[in-house]
């Protein structure tokens, strides 16, 4: 059979049956007991074991092994996706439908001068009941918003991220990357690749709201859209790949082959694969292609990608503030003290060369329930200039992260954002700051609908009562 | 100038791994001290702490236990201590190492590194205090039974019970966990002295009763590398094989009561 071709959900025709039969399929999939591989739960729960979910006999090691903060976030998700891409068209098959159907994605970065309706969800899944009257099982449980619009708005669904040339890194104190910091297999914990952050966390959190499946990554992959969000976002990896020869895939032994990842195919037959297994999308289990990504320049893979930046000077702590700071209310503030320059002898100039780039390191977040993503701002304290944007922080994950039972002791997260160019306007690199102020600006999180998916029940939460955030420590990064 | 002459051999990122803290904070000592146990093994002179009393005809278990201390150089035995410390527990501290010496100005780089350490230290010198009655106790009790002969065994089985419990794995998870660092002055010592208490605690609550439980019936060189390792890899892996160590541990107390390598 030839490579699925993997649609945009837009594109699709009118009466197209990609969608209808997607319902179906889901439908069978949530009738399946949970120890089942090819069952809904249970593919769910290979991302994440939501609260109330025993694990089954066998299953230990296929569930709760989603990649993040991690250079292998987009090759675990890429086989994870066709894993369920498999499950979903053989079930179609069985049940009369097309065999070649294949998973479609949502682009929601889609310029809107082409596709005014880009950023809303597509009305498939967001009516609670078909004509008929009957549940749509692509309904979920997700924030409450009016005709699919979950304020996707440009700081949101952004590609900025495909303009890094570097897949991964692994220097404390600078930015990870397109794809992520250098960890061996990690499940949360620390700072985002670029992509990663936005438009992935940003996404999962205006769907889901305050406690839809969405938000959190132990219920996440219960909604039938985060299917259609992950497979945008492998098709961008595939995007940015093909930009150029200069957007390499590690090389390393340590990314492609060091670290492998059990599935089950649609036969319930495991196999594990590896990120080297996935950097040919047409031989990916099936197969598979995109309509729409860049024709791909000639790859570039004898040419061994050096962790990004190896050879070059670390980046060394420059300032920082006093302590932590709990994010409270719509705007918290705190103050960064540059460290004072070593001037050596008297009459000399400083003795610290002028910083190439300069980074805001956001270290150890941690918290509970949902606190929504908040847009970090740089200026002067007590000067009447607009702060300048230095990122968006993105708490996806947050409650994993800080858990100190789980894989990495509670540590939280960590961001980085490159603010060089900014730290220029501000006089940073020039040695004329001595204090910076960051402010902490909160982006409103969705209530969340009370829609209960049936077969699901057990694992609808209730939203929290309140949730906390706090970032242990704000710092400044020369390099 | 050992490292410039190596040039050729090492790549520069494994050059900057011999520069960093980590190195000269963890694996250096770790090192030396491997080298030490090393060459007492060499010279056929075993450390005192390896050292478990023999069965004898000890009229009831207090004078098992007072025979035990009676066989006790202080001295010797707190700078044992210290050696094996530093051996088996150092190499563990790389990623904690790695995370002080990041997150501090390159000024005071050294000095929060070695804060951080001393921090740790203590907390183990405690531990060991501790322990080292706690173990004396049990030797002498088991020296005066029938049981003495097994008491090796008895340890690694009780240390492979340990290896199997939930508490264990929710242990070496907490083993990983970094805390914040602020920069400035004292609260930057504060800090870094916090962390190494803090992380000391973490790691003697998940290692000491796999390293120190199979010491109950005396040990060598061999044992204390089979247990390193056992230690260095639940640190690295993602799932650690707690059942695999767990058989290791018996079959290490097996050796030891039947008096067969690894001693």
């Amino acid at each position: 059979m030839a490579v699925r071709v993997r649609k945009s959900v837009w594109s699709l025709p009118q009466g197209d049956p990609t969608l209808s039969w997607y319902r179906r399929a889901v439908a069978e999939l949530i009738g399946r007991p949970a120890n089942d591989p090819t069952s809904w739960r249970y593919l769910a729960a290979i991302h994440g074991v939501p609260q109330g979910m025993p694990v089954p006999a066998g299953a230990q090691s296929f569930w709760d092994q989603c990649q993040h903060q991690s250079w292998f976030f987009l090759p675990w998700h890429r086989g994870y996706i066709a894993s369920f891409e498999a499950v979903v068209a053989q079930t179609i098959a069985e049940l009369g439908g097309p065999e070649d159907w294949a998973l479609p994605y949502w682009d929601y970065s889609e310029s809107l001068a082409s596709n005014p309706r880009a950023r809303l969800m597509p009305p498939d899944f967001f009516n609670r009941t078909l004509p008929d009257g009957s549940p749509n099982a692509l309904f979920s449980r997700r924030a409450a918003v009016q005709n699919g619009d979950f304020s996707l708005d440009d700081d949101v669904v952004t590609l900025d991220a495909l303009q890094l040339r570097d897949f991964a890194n692994s220097t404390p104190g600078a930015p990870s990357g397109f794809g992520g910091p250098v960890t061996g297999f990690h499940t949360f914990g620390g700072d985002n690749g670029a992509l990663e952050n936005l438009p992935h966390n940003r996404v999962h959190v205006q769907i889901g709201g305050r406690s839809g499946f969405m938000s959190d990554p132990a219920t996440a992959a219960l909604d039938p859209i985060f299917w259609l969000h992950h497979c945008n976002i492998d098709r961008l990896w595939e995007v940015w790949r093909n930009q150029g020869e200069d957007f390499l895939n590690p090389t390393s032994r340590q990314w492609r082959s060091a670290v492998s990842f059990p599935m089950h195919d649609a036969n319930r037959k495991p196999f594990t694969f590896t990120s080297a297994d996935m950097l040919d999308t047409t031989k990916v289990l099936h197969g598979y292609q995109y309509d729409r990504v860049p024709v791909a320049h000639e790859p570039a893979i004898e040419r061994e990608m050096a962790v990004a930046m190896a050879d070059e000077e670390h980046p060394e702590l420059a300032g920082a503030n006093s302590g932590p700071v709990q994010l409270e209310g719509a705007v918290t503030r705190t103050i960064v003290s540059v460290q004072p320059e070593r001037t050596g002898r008297p009459g000399l100039e400083s003795a610290r060369p002028r910083p190439k780039h300069v980074y805001l390191n956001l270290e150890n977040i941690t918290g509970t329930g949902v606190p929504g993503d908040f847009k970090v701002y740089i200026d002067m304290p007590g000067d009447d200039k607009e702060p300048m944007l230095a990122g968006v922080m993105t708490t996806f994950g947050l409650a994993q992260a800080s858990n100190p039972d789980r894989e990495h002791g509670g540590s939280g997260l960590s961001q980085v954002f490159d603010i060089t160019a900014q730290a220029e306007k501000l006089g940073l690199t020039r040695g004329n700051v001595s204090r910076v102020q960051v402010s902490f600006v909160r982006e409103g999180v969705h209530a969340t609908n009370d829609h209960v998916p049936p077969g699901l029940e057990a694992y609808v939460r209730a939203a929290p009562e309140d949730s906390n955030i706090k970032v242990g420590r704000v710092s400044l990064f020369y390099r | 100038m050992l490292v410039p002459a190596l040039g050729p051999v090492l790549t520069p990122e494994a050059r900057r791994g011999l520069r960093a803290p980590a190195f000269r904070w963890s694996l250096a000592p770790a090192l030396l001290a491997w080298a030490m146990m090393l060459w007492l093994a060499l010279q056929a002179r075993p450390l005192e702490l390896c050292i478990a009393p023999r069965a004898a005809a000890l009229d009831g278990a207090l004078a098992g236990i007072a025979a035990a201390f009676a066989t006790v150089d202080p001295a010797r035995w707190t700078g044992e201590w210290a050696v094996m410390i530093v051996a088996m527990m150092f190499p563990l501290l790389v990623p904690s190492i790695g995370h002080v010496a990041a997150r501090s100005f390159a000024a005071r780089r050294e000095w929060s590194v070695a804060l951080f350490v001393a921090g740790y230290a203590l907390v183990w010198s405690a531990a060991a205090a501790a322990i080292s009655s706690a173990l004396l106790i049990a030797r002498g009790s088991l020296a005066a039974t029938d049981l003495a002969s097994a008491a090796g065994l008895i340890g690694c089985a009780l240390a492979a019970l340990w290896q199997l419990s939930p508490a264990k794995a929710r242990a070496i998870n907490r083993c990983h966990g970094t805390t914040p660092l602020r920069a400035f002055g004292p609260a930057a010592d504060c800090d870094a002295v916090r962390f190494g208490l803090v992380h000391g605690y973490r790691c003697v609550r998940a290692c000491l009763p796999t390293m120190t439980l199979p010491l109950l019936g005396g040990h060598g060189l061999g044992t204390m590398a089979i247990v390193s390792v056992i230690l260095l890899a639940e640190r690295a892996q993602r799932s650690p094989q707690y059942g695999a160590s767990a058989i290791a541990l018996l079959l290490l107390g097996l050796t030891t009561t039947l008096g067969l390598p690894p001693q």
